[in-house]
């Protein structure tokens, strides 16, 4: 910059220039505020019990402690659940027509000795009575149930998803700025698209549950409406995010609106609506099981009704099914994107 | 052909970009909008087919004035071709061709990507026109150079058999021998079928070269109009003062 006439040069002193402290009554103001927020809302929420417990775990786990609460609770549980329950059991009595040269695949009859207690209405007492009943064993009975219930599950999520695109796709349109046939239609889409976010699937399940009764119906709509409000949002980013240059050729020679974003817009935001899909339906996959628990289909049926009946074990070989199956598809998905990042890159 | 009568777009902010312009410009002609950035060629270009709307004065081609109105039908008649091409590069050559005649394909037809076999046709001898092979048909246009991407923008603009087509700075991101090579094959295809060009350019020997005439704007206003052979280093201070 140049110096006016007549300014003097002063000599440059770095012992004067004023340092800032590096922190100030503001910072040390939201410090205090934060930690009583903290102190408060940790008290409501246990979190020094829980503080206390996990150290006491982690005590006994090392050999410190001969005992904690939660080490004892661990081992109860882990006793229950291994070995995980794959063979299913079912007496010969109730089963229909059954034919013993026709066995199912993996199955064998045996001979099982149920000791139960009953009252003696005599005695006035409670007996012991043996019982010896024939029971068939399918080896991998409940195995092959669980896969069928995750493959349900798996259903739900697809169907999701289809629902939650078809939804989006005009709330898309009528929510991005550029496409919006008016302001109203513009700001109702955009309200109805937040409101699809806002509201939990697990809640909307539980509603639809009442509605369409238990059963896969819920759990779809579920998934579909929420997820629905999520497309909705991205889509019509996206489409207001593309390159105007194509659009503008193709609206300046007559092509019209829909045309348009179907030539101009979707090319373009292809790749992204394919990375968000996959994403989804991960994610829906999930949803899909937990939506279950309140009775919405699949999986998440089996799961809650096993864990209503302590089978621990039956609830161990649910678990790792849905561990592989979401490890699976979370590699499959990565892939496909991986796959799709390269063609893109082209 | 285009008339112009005092023809003016003022910005909200107070700027001319075209300041009181009458022009005529007569079927068939090859022009050349010629000026240094900023000068209002591209507005000029965006006023004649009706993305921006004049402040003043009025447009009438071929013998229509151009409306709010009269828009969808004077669009059906003018191509244009942009200095960054415009295409939309994850789409192939053909269908990027074809985009171009989409105000002639139904919806239905649209939704499913099935085009007329005669467009489609017509699609292949207008890639072939402008220098492009059989095997570019399925390529995508990102794997194009620039200049086949501008010989794909020409292709487009000429799908419809427009009376006129408006070229902005069509080859402002090319190399030399590459812009003549594309402004060649845009005046050939001109001349085929007797479409009026305005080409909006800011390189002096390419408009010489090309331009039957040139219009030389500056600061909004035509400070030249007359052909190449006309154009002194006088005319050419007072287009680039």
């Amino acid at each position: 910059m140049s110096k006016q006439k007549g300014e003097q040069e002063q000599p440059i002193n770095p012992s004067q220039w004023k340092l800032h402290q590096p922190y100030n009554a503001k910072t040390v103001g939201i410090l205090i505020v934060l930690f009583v927020i903290l102190i408060h809302t940790g008290k409501n929420t246990e979190v020094p019990r829980m503080i206390s417990s996990t150290f006491e775990w982690a005590q006994d786990l090392v050999g410190l402690k001969e005992t904690s609460e939660i080490g004892r609770g661990t081992q109860k549980l882990a006793e229950k659940m291994f070995p995980p329950v794959i063979s299913e059991r079912q007496e010969l009595s109730r089963i229909d027509d059954f034919d013993p040269d026709n066995l199912p695949l993996f199955s064998h009859v045996e001979k099982e000795v149920q000791i139960y207690k009953e009252y003696n209405t005599d005695t006035l007492e409670l007996e012991e009575v043996r019982e010896e009943k024939e029971v068939l064993v399918k080896r991998f009975g409940y195995l092959v149930h669980v896969i069928k219930k995750m493959y349900d599950s798996l259903e739900i999520a697809l169907w999701g998803t289809i629902i939650a695109i078809i939804v989006s796709i005009p709330l898309a349109y009528c929510s991005s700025a550029n496409y919006a046939p008016n302001k109203p239609i513009y700001h109702a889409a955009r309200a109805f698209v937040s409101l699809l976010r806002a509201v939990p699937e697990l809640i909307s399940a539980l509603f639809l549950v009442l509605a369409f009764g238990f059963g896969p119906v819920a759990g779809i709509l579920a998934l579909g409406f929420h997820c629905a409000g999520f497309f909705g949002k991205f889509y019509a980013e996206d489409i207001e995010n593309a390159d105007r240059g194509p659009q503008d050729v193709m609206l300046a020679v007559n092509a019209g609106k829909i045309k348009t974003l179907l030539y101009g817009v979707f090319p373009q935001v292809f790749p992204q609506y394919v990375a968000y899909t996959l994403y989804i339906v991960d994610r829906n996959v999930r949803m899909a099981i937990v939506v279950g628990i309140v009775g919405a289909g699949g999986i998440g049926m089996e799961l809650k009704g096993r864990f209503d009946m302590f089978d621990y074990g039956h609830v161990c070989t649910i678990l790792i099914a849905l561990f592989v199956t979401v490890f699976s598809l979370d590699i499959l998905s990565a892939k496909i994107r991986q796959s799709l990042i390269k063609e893109n890159n082209k | 052909m285009i008339q112009l009568q005092t023809l003016t777009k003022q910005y909200p902010d107070g700027t001319f970009a075209i300041d009181d312009i009458s022009l005529e410009i007569q079927e068939g002609e090859f022009c050349v909008l010629l000026g240094p950035s900023g000068a209002g060629k591209s507005t000029l270009l965006k006023l004649l087919n009706g993305m921006v709307t004049p402040s003043k004065g009025s447009i009438t081609i071929n013998g229509k004035t151009l409306l709010p109105k009269a828009l969808k039908e004077i669009r059906s008649i003018i191509s244009t071709i942009h200095q960054n091409f415009n295409l939309v590069t994850r789409m192939s050559v053909e269908k990027n061709v074809l985009a171009g005649a989409l105000s002639k394909v139904s919806l239905l037809r649209a939704l499913f990507g099935v085009f007329p076999q005669p467009l489609r046709r017509k699609a292949c001898d207008l890639i072939a026109s402008v220098g492009l092979e059989e095997k570019h048909l399925y390529r995508r246009v990102v794997e194009l150079s620039g200049g086949q991407q501008q010989r794909v923008g020409i292709a487009r603009a000429f799908i419809l058999d427009p009376s006129i087509v408006l070229a902005d700075e069509p080859v402002a991101s090319l190399d030399p021998n590459i812009s003549r090579n594309v402004l060649s094959i845009l005046r050939n295809a001109a001349q085929r079928n007797n479409t009026t060009v305005l080409c909006s350019l800011h390189q002096v020997d390419l408009a010489k070269e090309f331009g039957e005439r040139i219009i030389g704007v500056n600061k909004g206003k035509i400070v030249f109009d007359g052909t190449p052979e006309l154009l002194t280093q006088q005319d050419l201070e007072k287009i680039y003062a």
